[in-house]
């Protein structure tokens, strides 16, 4: 089943005529279940390939935390038919640019190469994707280089507050409750068993999609797909969604926090809704408009206006599959009188539940998005990720080519709603972060 | 098994398809031409979207800074879209907004940058805002104590991490005290500058003749060379083109070991200092080859075979050229020693054996098709630096220069540059839990604040 759509119809206005840059998009999904994109984008001749597992730290459970992450290394340490040094050897020798990552939702690995060397990545995901070998010999190794990364995060003083206050955001059982990077004393006790337990429950063709983005031809990559992704039998159950407890009877668990910087953070905590929510984009254009974005209310207001903040960040993932406690830090010089900060902002969201948020915000982030999406164009990276992103979230790549739409349709009674419901003054939490001297 | 063979004669042909498809050349040809003022431009097209990229390359860098000055030249280049004469920064800011974009602007040891790229339809608003902050900055003293208050926040050697302390001493350590790149800012001194002072050292090296245009995308070169002349014609310098700037390169001739203590910290961080080829060298593209081939020595030995580290990274890049190349890694307390041996022992093998004939047609491959694989105007504009790169028809031989580099070439710059004898090692960690491995090291100088706050 072969379907022709065209991506990213990023439309705006020049000298009076609409001008479009369209990219054929394609799909097909292999008898496997594995749905492969192609998105032919004219270029340099370099491809991104991706292929996103739904799988991340959101299944894993006490014992193993920290495992989903510790798998994406594991995906790197090879084969039956290959080893870690050959796999790593064989991308580099393309010239290769490649990595992955894990987020609470997904895990990803991509590479990004000459369109000649596409076929090699497909082989060599297929096979990983099939034929993984994990041996507790290897493994003892790179129990030890994820701990690293862990001590790593933790010797930055900013970053170690984040890890160490995130346990107190999400009530015991939601699948976000411990960060993704998990628990040192868990990573560095793995065992080979657990890894291949988790490589059976989680990774096959029909919990998967392959993106490949750039100077390709579909029918090419859907023959090679065919080729190596097609004698992949493995099949796991449907994916069940999951649920999650709920966030508006729960609170975060603290209120006070300390940080080793002389800095002050402010840090409001408050139910964000699943990405395919029907809130979903009216709560991420009050995101973006009240808070975040540079020309943001409580950016003007806050740093440009009144200096009394240095920066207002969102430090949490803006797209979940699960509602989750959205995070907003704001990071202000350690001084009396602070406390004002908080009316101020509390003073913005009462307006926006009131009132909505002034059409002109509204606008600018629209016509910002349309500027943006244009810039985005020239990239197989970016285009690859927002696929993927829609792909994962809306089970649909297509939408990545609607999302400004999707903002478009807010209108100020949404705004309104949805903002009485996620920050309405019994909902948003507060954590107070000092400095410890 | 079958499999395997199947896999290997694939991968085989895709390489050997993949390495011998002819190369484009992707650097573009160009026009240059200067303003009446010195400023100078250059012009080319890249990329098929209506964008334009300005990237203006501004000969002025931390090693501009005299003592007292430390920190000066990151805050010029900071507070430049802090607000200008024609424009407030809100307004500034909502404009670029509206456009999908921003001004950036930073700088390291050498050059600032200041930088934009615009949709075709804004190139005019865009232009002017661009110019107006590059040419007409106001430097308010509120958003400059700003900018002061939140890097000292972070840079406070008391609250600095490891990696920031094995930093700012390993530069110290590296240059000494009286070089612009040896000093630090401190909070006494830092917290003594003044935006007057900003403004100077603005006006003083922020000039046209100090300042060098790189425009790609697909502009409209017409009109915007008419905005260029419109907006950066009449930008004089105050105080002449009287701009200088030259440093010393450090020397380092034996093994000298220092240490900075991060009381509680999990981890040892050390940074290996060496000298590399200096800014123009002949031997710049084949040093470059060598390290990033060292490089992966060092990760296959120190991360994937012993797991000490998530990460070890040798690091040079042509434009932040300081004379000198740094090996980083972050490790845990217990295998410090364990890893300055095994560095010690990859160093050594590297200088003694050379680099394979695999291990550089892998990096030739990887150079190339970094290069081949920049998607936008403004990431290409970086390799065209026109302070670094000053000769553009050689710059525009990059691909074939590299591709040229025999092992024979390769293997004698790491005799020059990869000595086992000479380098100097910064360490930062908790010496109570350190102090035994560090007892292992001759003639360790231990480092204190006292140093940089001189």
């Amino acid at each position: 089943m072969k379907k022709l759509t065209v991506l990213s119809v990023f439309l705006f206005f020049c000298f009076g005529k609409a001008v479009a840059f369209t990219y054929p998009t394609f799909d097909k999904k292999l008898a496997n279940g594995l749905k492969v994109i192609v998105c032919e984008k004219p270029g340099n001749g370099f491809a991104q390939v991706e292929v996103w597992y739904r799988v991340g730290s959101k299944d894993e459970s006490p014992g193993n935390r920290g495992m989903a992450h510790m798998f994406e290394h594991m995906m790197f340490r090879g084969t039956k038919n290959v080893t870690g040094p050959q796999l790593l050897h064989k991308l580099d020798s393309a010239g290769a640019s490649w990595n992955a990552y894990t987020s609470f939702d997904r895990t990803v690995y991509h590479e990004y190469l000459p369109v000649a060397a596409v076929e090699m990545a497909l082989m060599l995901e297929a096979d990983r994707m099939a034929n993984l070998v994990v041996t507790q010999e290897v493994l003892n190794t790179e129990r030890q280089v994820v701990g690293e990364e862990y001590r790593n995060g933790i010797s930055n003083s900013f970053r170690k507050m984040l890890l160490d206050r995130y346990e107190n955001l999400h009530p015991q059982g939601h699948p976000y409750k411990v960060d993704v990077i998990g628990h040192l004393d868990e990573i560095t006790a793995f065992t080979d068993e657990q890894c291949m337990s988790f490589y059976d429950k989680f990774y096959s063709p029909n919990n998967a999609f392959l993106i490949v983005c750039g100077d390709v031809n579909h029918e090419e990559i859907f023959l090679q797909a065919e080729k190596y992704f097609g004698p992949v039998t493995k099949q796991l159950p449907p994916a069940v969604a999951g649920s999650s407890p709920d966030l508006f009877s729960s609170r975060v668990t603290v209120n006070e926090f300390g940080i080793n910087l002389p800095l002050q953070d402010y840090c409001f905590a408050f139910p964000q809704p699943a990405t395919s929510d029907q809130d979903y984009f009216a709560f991420s254009l009050i995101m973006s408009t009240l808070f975040t974005d540079d020309n943001s209310i409580l950016n003007e207001r806050l740093i440009k206006k009144e200096h009394s903040a240095y920066a207002i960040v969102q430090t949490n993932d803006s797209w979940s599959l699960y509602p989750c406690r959205a995070t907003v830090d704001v990071i202000m010089a350690p001084m009396p009188g602070n406390v004002r900060v908080k009316k101020a902002i509390r003073e913005e969201i009462d307006k926006v539940i009131a009132a909505g948020l002034p059409q002109e915000k509204v606008d600018a982030f629209i016509a910002n998005l349309e500027a943006s999406q244009t810039m985005a164009a020239y990239s197989a990276r970016a285009i690859a990720g927002d696929l993927g992103s829609a792909e994962y979230y809306f089970h649909d790549y297509r939408r990545a080519d609607t999302l400004t739409d999707a903002y478009r349709a807010v209108t100020q009674d949404d705004i309104k709603r949805v903002a009485g419901i996620y920050l309405a003054a019994g909902q948003v939490d507060f954590i107070n972060i000092k400095p410890t001297e | 098994m079958r499999t395997a063979k199947y896999l290997a004669g694939i991968i085989f042909l895709l390489l050997f398809v993949a390495a011998d498809l002819p190369v484009r050349n992707p650097f573009p040809e160009v026009e240059r031409y200067k303003l009446k003022n010195g400023l100078e431009v250059i012009f080319a097209d890249y990329g098929t979207l209506p964008v334009t990229s300005f990237t203006f390359f501004v000969n002025v860098g931390k090693k501009s800074e005299t003592p007292g000055q430390q920190g000066l030249a990151d805050l010029a280049a900071g507070a430049l879209a802090m607000g200008n004469e024609k424009y407030a920064r809100m307004e500034q800011d909502q404009l670029l907004y509206r456009m999908g974009t921003g001004i950036s602007s930073g700088s390291n040891s050498n050059y600032s940058v200041v930088s934009a790229s615009f949709l075709n339809r804004d190139v005019e608003k865009g232009m002017d805002l661009l110019a107006a902050a590059l040419t007409k900055p106001t430097l308010p003293q509120v958003e400059i104590d700003e900018m002061k208050g939140f890097n000292l926040a972070q840079n406070k050697p008391s609250k600095m991490d490891i990696g920031q302390l094995a930093s700012v001493y390993g530069d110290y350590f590296t240059f000494g005290i009286e070089h612009p790149l040896g000093r630090h800012f401190y909070e006494a001194q830092y917290k003594k500058i003044t935006a007057a002072q900003v403004k100077e050292f603005y006006s003083f090296n922020f000039t046209p003749a100090n300042t060098k245009l790189v425009v790609l995308g697909k502009p409209d070169r017409a009109l915007v060379k008419k905005l260029i002349e419109q907006q950066l014609g009449g930008w004089t310098a105050i105080y002449g083109e009287v701009n200088s700037a030259a440093y010393d390169v450090a020397s380092i001739k034996e093994k000298e070991y220092a240490f900075v203590n991060k009381s509680g910290a999990e981890q040892a961080y050390l940074q290996w200092i060496k000298k590399s080829p200096t800014a123009g060298s002949k031997d710049e593209n084949a040093f470059r080859i060598a390290n990033s081939i060292f490089t992966e020595r060092l990760m296959d030995d120190i991360r994937e075979k012993r797991g000490y580290t998530y990460g070890i990274y040798s690091s040079y890049s042509e434009d932040e050229n300081e004379g000198v190349f740094r090996v980083r890694t972050q490790v845990r307390s217990e295998v410090m020693l364990n890893t300055i041996q095994a560095f010690d022992g990859a160093l050594a093998d590297f200088y003694k054996n050379g680099v394979t004939d695999t291990e550089l047609l892998k990096i030739k491959m990887k150079y190339r098709n970094e290069i081949l694989g920049i998607e936008t105007p403004g990431a290409f504009a970086m390799q065209m630096n026109p302070w670094v790169y000053k000769d553009y028809n050689k710059r525009k031989q990059y691909l074939q220069q590299i591709e040229a580099l025999d092992i024979a070439t390769i293997n004698k710059t790491i005799q020059k540059y990869f000595s086992p004898d000479s380098y100097k090692l910064v360490i930062a960690g908790d010496e109570k839990v350190l102090n035994e491995q560090l007892a292992g090291l001759p003639n360790l100088q231990r480092l204190d604040l006292s140093v940089i706050e001189n």
